[in-house]
């Protein structure tokens, strides 16, 4: 996949098998979205496909919603997360999300396996923040 | 020492009547008394000091009247007793806990019956189905994902980007027609086709019979029941349920998807405490094309496109060759392949094994050569290419195999499945993580080794250790002279060699 606009600020990185959907949040507060899959609402049907992955900005935040949303990445605790969680038993063929957050010259990585299965609170309290973050988008 | 057997037939002898061991020299003669009744262990004793040959004579001078080999004995008896047994009940249904028998397998469960009178192992599975929307519209008027794939996060993302007044018309498709979507019949059509489709993929694959002396022509052929009911909550699944399938409803033709089993509770909770996340699509032939993959050619040229030599080495390392000593047939693939004519397609051919062959060392021996008319554009189709229904293949974990399909970590090119030593056990031996037509890798094939643990189901529910792979055989009565035990080969350092 292409390299993320910079400087990062929270990015959500949703994989099923070598498919991927990204949403990444950079400092300024643009919002970027890369997909290898592509999802189509045409004339009131659904097409599904595959997507060449590329980067491109779909928002900006507002600067009252930027530093919410770094406000909820220091309360989280990410930083202190392991880079690794798994269920509490093995899913067979399940969804990853992949959790990526710059600040504070700190930069982490933290990766959930099982997606719905697995519940991490660090990594709960980042994805209620990142919907707060496009919600608020969303309204203006 | 490792001793070895060597049996000489002459051709064109049945096996019985071929002299199979030279009689050894200087033979003390044997001398019973006559008209003394011989016991199997007396003949065996005999055997070994005399040679078969001398026996066989011994044997063919007691009166007729009143002799019976000892073998014909041990034949009769196993033979009613095969016939009683035959003439029996049922057994089972029991459940069977893939869990308690294969050390690395934490998920999966069944029923297992046999009918020695139809010859026939019965599997059944059962499921609860919860039927879930994919996609819901929150308070706020904002879509949320039920489902939980990259594919739905980018309907997710779509529907959001449009008006707020539209995204309820959107987002209706990912409702089950109970719940107001527009699919009149779809959760009869789900459980239908859940149905049929793992019914249809897993039955009567690979017989089996009794490997029980003068018991081998007792076989067991395999019939898969399936039997799914709607349930309101997860709460309404009975305990006689393997599963609960929580059912994601996502529009028609929908691609990819979450589809996963696990254990929520453990290992522990034993073969009725499985969940399987599916999607309303997946009880029908997936959509995307797993074992095919597209490559290009250089106009004029013999060679691959460059962005296609990335294509083929990323396939060669997701097929490796199977190990040595692999039972276990390994996939292979056709290239078709265009060109402006039969030297240039050959050439093209070529320069795909080439690549094969750096990229992952792929043996020119799997790979056939199709013609693909004139053009620049090739395909590279793996096994036989038909399709998965993602159902059959999670069915799979329920009868407890594992994914064979390739990935990051223990999904690795090559790398053992929680499987892999179960199946070689019982001789199926090379299992592995790779592209394959396999229906726990990205096809739908059902080989012999996905029928393990209905094999070992069958020694469990029928109490008999002795079954196999195959179908059942003639049992012929032994003669009565001449077919023993043999007794030793003498080599020339002294050495007796066991026979087989």
């Amino acid at each position: 996949l292409p390299d993320g606009p910079e400087p990062l600020l929270l990015e959500r990185r949703v994989e099923t098998g070598s498919d991927a959907f990204v949403q990444r949040i950079t400092a300024d507060g643009g919002l970027w979205t890369q997909s290898t899959v592509d999802a189509d609402f045409v004339d009131g049907e659904w097409r599904f496909g595959a997507a060449e992955p590329a980067w491109r900005q779909d928002d900006t935040l507002a600067p009252e919603d930027v530093e919410a949303l770094r406000a909820a990445i220091r309360r989280s605790a990410f930083f202190a997360t392991d880079a690794e969680h798994h269920p509490d038993v093995p899913v067979i063929h399940s969804s990853r999300e992949v959790w990526t957050a710059e600040l504070d010259g700190r930069r982490h990585t933290s990766t959930l396996h099982g997606r719905g299965t697995t519940h991490v609170p660090a990594l709960a309290a980042l994805a209620d923040a990142f919907e707060a973050a496009l919600a608020s988008a969303d309204r203006r | 020492m490792i001793r070895t057997v060597e049996r000489k037939r002459a051709p064109g002898l049945a096996e019985r009547e071929r002299p199979l061991v030279a009689e050894p020299p200087a033979r003390p003669p044997v001398q019973p008394a006559r008209g003394a009744a011989l016991s199997a262990a007396a003949v065996a004793g005999l055997q070994a000091r005399a040679g078969n040959a001398a026996v066989s004579r011994l044997l063919a001078r007691q009166p007729t009247a009143t002799a019976v080999s000892p073998l014909r004995e041990a034949y009769d008896k196993a033979r009613a007793e095969r016939d009683t047994f035959v003439k029996s009940a049922k057994r089972g249904p029991q459940t069977y806990d893939p869990a308690k028998r294969n050390a690395d397998n934490y998920y999966g469960g069944f029923d297992v019956e046999y009918d020695p009178s139809k010859e026939e192992i019965g599997i059944t599975l059962r499921g609860a189905v919860l039927f879930l929307p994919g996609i819901t519209i929150d308070d706020t008027g904002r879509a949320q994902a039920a489902e939980t794939s990259a594919q739905t996060a980018a309907a997710i993302d779509k529907i959001n980007k449009m008006a707020a007044i539209d995204r309820p018309a959107a987002a209706l498709q990912w409702q089950w027609a109970t719940a107001g979507g527009p699919d009149a019949t779809d959760e009869k059509d789900f459980l239908d086709n859940f149905k049929s489709s793992v019914e249809s993929t897993w039955r009567k694959q690979h017989p089996f019979h009794c490997t029980r002396q003068y018991w081998e022509d007792v076989g067991a052929t395999t019939e898969i029941k399936v039997e799914v009911a709607k349930v309101d909550a997860a709460a309404d699944k009975t305990g006689a349920q393997h599963m609960l399938v929580n059912a994601h409803k996502v529009p028609k033709h929908f691609v990819g998807g979450d589809a996963d089993v696990s254990r929520p509770a453990g290992k522990a909770a034993g073969a009725f405490g499985n969940v399987m996340n599916v999607t309303s699509e997946d009880v029908v032939e997936r959509h995307d094309d797993m074992l095919r993959r597209n490559v290009s050619f250089q106009h004029g040229k013999g060679l691959l496109a460059p962005p296609s030599v990335g294509t083929v080495w990323r396939l060669a390392k997701e097929m490796p060759n199977p190990k040595p000593g692999a039972t276990i047939e390994t996939a292979g693939l056709t290239a078709r392949v265009q060109g402006r004519d039969a030297d240039q397609r050959a050439d093209r051919y070529a320069a795909v094994l080439d690549h094969l062959k750096q990229g992952g060392g792929v043996d020119p021996a799997r790979v056939k050569f199709e013609d693909g008319g004139e053009g620049d554009r090739g395909q590279l189709t793996i096994g036989d290419g038909k399709r998965q229904t993602v159902v059959a293949h999670e069915s799979g974990h329920m009868f407890g195999l594992d994914d064979e399909y390739t990935g990051a970590g223990a999904y690795g090119p090559g790398k053992k499945t929680e499987h892999t030593d179960f199946a070689a056990a019982a001789g199926q031996t090379g299992a592995m993580h790779a592209a394959s037509d396999s229906v726990m890798s990205g096809g739908s094939k059902v080989r012999p080794h996905h029928y393990v643990t209905f094999l070992d189901a069958l020694k469990v529910v029928s109490d008999i250790p002795e079954w196999t792979y195959g179908a059942k055989q003639a049992v012929n009565p032994p003669s009565d002279a001449g077919d023993f035990p043999l007794p030793p080969k003498i080599d020339a350092d002294g050495n007796g060699t066991a026979i087989a």
